[in-house]
C-alpha cells in the first residue's frame, strides 16, 4: 500500500523534474522541491492510494506547471504573422518576387516593429537572399559581361572596368555574396529575436483607470 | 461564450497574483497553505501546481521574500511574506481593481449611464 503510494509520488516528481528541463537550473530545483513539500504537507500517514491521486490530479500535470514556468513570451505564442513575415522577407523574393513584396507588408503594418526595425528589415536588402544572389551575380559578372554590354550599348563609347582579371571579379563576387548573405541573415535573426520578446503589457496597465469608462 | 471564457482567463490570471499578495498581507504562510487557501475558493484556480511558479514570479520581482523553514511533519516548507513593494503593488491594485469593478458593474448591471 505505502510502496505504491511512494511509487506514484515519485513518478509524479520525476515526470516533473523531466519536464522543467527547459527551465533555468535553479528554478527547477527549486519547482520540485516546492511540489515535493506541497505533496509531503498533503499526504498524511493514513492518506489512502486514492488520496495521494487526487492530490497529484489537483496539482495538475507536471508539464503543465513547467508551462506556467516558462516566460510569458513562450506561453504566449507568438503572433504567426509575424513570423511568417520574417520567413518571406528572407525567402519570398526566390520563390516569386511577390513574395518577399508580401513579406515586407507583414512587416510594415505588423505592431511588433519599431520603425527603424521596419526600415531595417526592408532596406537590408529588398529582395532578400534573391537580392542578395542578384546583386552578386551581377558583380561577379560584370568582368565576364562586359563585351555583351559594350554590344548592347550601340555605338557610344562606353569605358567599362572589364577586361582586367575576370578571376578576380569572381573571388571579389563570392565575397561580397558572403558578406551580404551573412548580413541578410543576421537582420532576419535580429527581427525574430525581437518577435521573441516578451510583451511589456500588464494586465492592470490595460485596465486603467476607469474613468475612461 | 469561448472569447467570455478567455477574458475570465486573462483577468483571473492578472488578479491571482493580488489575490495571492493579499493572503500573505497578514503574516507569512508557506507555498501549501496558501495554494490550498486559493484552491479552495471556487474557479479561482486550474491545476494547483500551477501556483507555485507565481509564487517563484512574485519572489522575483520583489514582492515576497522567502524563507525555508524546517517542519516538524515531514521535509521544509518554503514560507512567503509580503515586501514593502509588494505591499505598494498590492495598493495600487486594490485601487484600481475596485474601480474598475465598479465601472463594469455599473454598465453591466444597472444598464447604461
Amino acid at each position: 500500500m505505502t510502496a505504491i503510494k511512494d511509487r506514484l509520488i515519485d513518478n509524479y516528481l520525476q515526470r516533473l523534474d523531466r519536464a522543467a528541463r527547459a527551465l533555468p537550473r535553479r528554478d527547477r530545483a527549486e519547482l520540485v522541491a516546492e511540489i515535493r513539500s506541497h505533496v509531503a504537507s498533503a499526504a498524511t500517514v493514513e492518506s489512502s492510494e486514492a488520496d495521494v491521486r487526487n492530490i497529484l490530479e489537483e496539482l495538475g500535470a507536471p508539464e503543465d506547471i513547467v508551462e506556467a514556468a516558462r516566460p510569458v513570451a513562450v506561453v504566449q505564442r507568438r503572433s504567426r504573422r509575424d513570423s511568417v513575415a520574417v520567413w518571406l522577407l528572407l525567402l519570398g523574393g526566390i520563390l516569386v518576387y511577390v513574395g518577399w513584396l508580401v513579406g515586407a507588408y507583414l512587416l510594415v503594418t505588423s505592431r511588433t516593429w519599431t520603425a527603424r526595425q521596419k526600415a531595417l528589415g526592408i532596406l537590408v536588402f529588398p529582395g532578400g537572399y534573391m537580392g542578395v544572389i542578384w546583386v552578386a551575380t551581377r558583380f561577379a559578372s560584370s568582368a565576364s559581361d562586359c563585351h555583351a554590354m559594350t554590344r548592347n550599348v550601340n555605338g557610344t563609347t562606353v569605358s567599362t572596368m572589364c577586361g582586367g582579371s575576370s578571376g578576380y571579379g569572381m573571388v571579389g563576387g563570392f565575397a561580397a555574396f558572403l558578406v551580404l548573405l551573412a548580413v541578410e541573415t543576421a537582420v532576419a535573426i535580429y527581427l525574430d529575436r525581437v518577435a521573441r520578446r516578451p510583451p511589456r503589457r500588464p494586465l492592470v496597465a490595460a485596465v486603467g483607470n476607469g474613468e475612461d469608462l | 461564450m469561448v472569447a467570455g471564457g478567455d477574458v475570465v482567463t486573462q483577468l483571473r490570471r492578472g488578479a491571482l497574483e493580488y489575490c495571492v499578495l493579499a493572503l500573505v498581507a497578514d503574516g507569512e504562510r508557506y507555498g501549501f497553505d496558501i495554494v490550498r487557501s486559493l484552491g479552495s475558493v471556487d474557479g479561482m484556480v486550474t491545476g494547483e501546481g500551477t501556483l507555485y511558479p507565481l509564487l517563484a514570479r512574485l519572489k522575483k520581482d520583489g514582492r515576497v521574500s522567502t524563507t525555508w523553514r524546517e517542519s516538524a511533519e515531514g521535509p521544509p516548507r518554503k514560507y512567503y511574506a509580503i515586501t514593502d513593494e509588494g505591499r505598494r503593488a498590492l495598493a495600487d491594485f486594490v485601487a484600481q481593481w475596485s474601480q474598475f469593478r465598479d465601472a463594469v458593474d455599473g454598465i453591466l448591471i444597472k444598464g447604461a449611464p
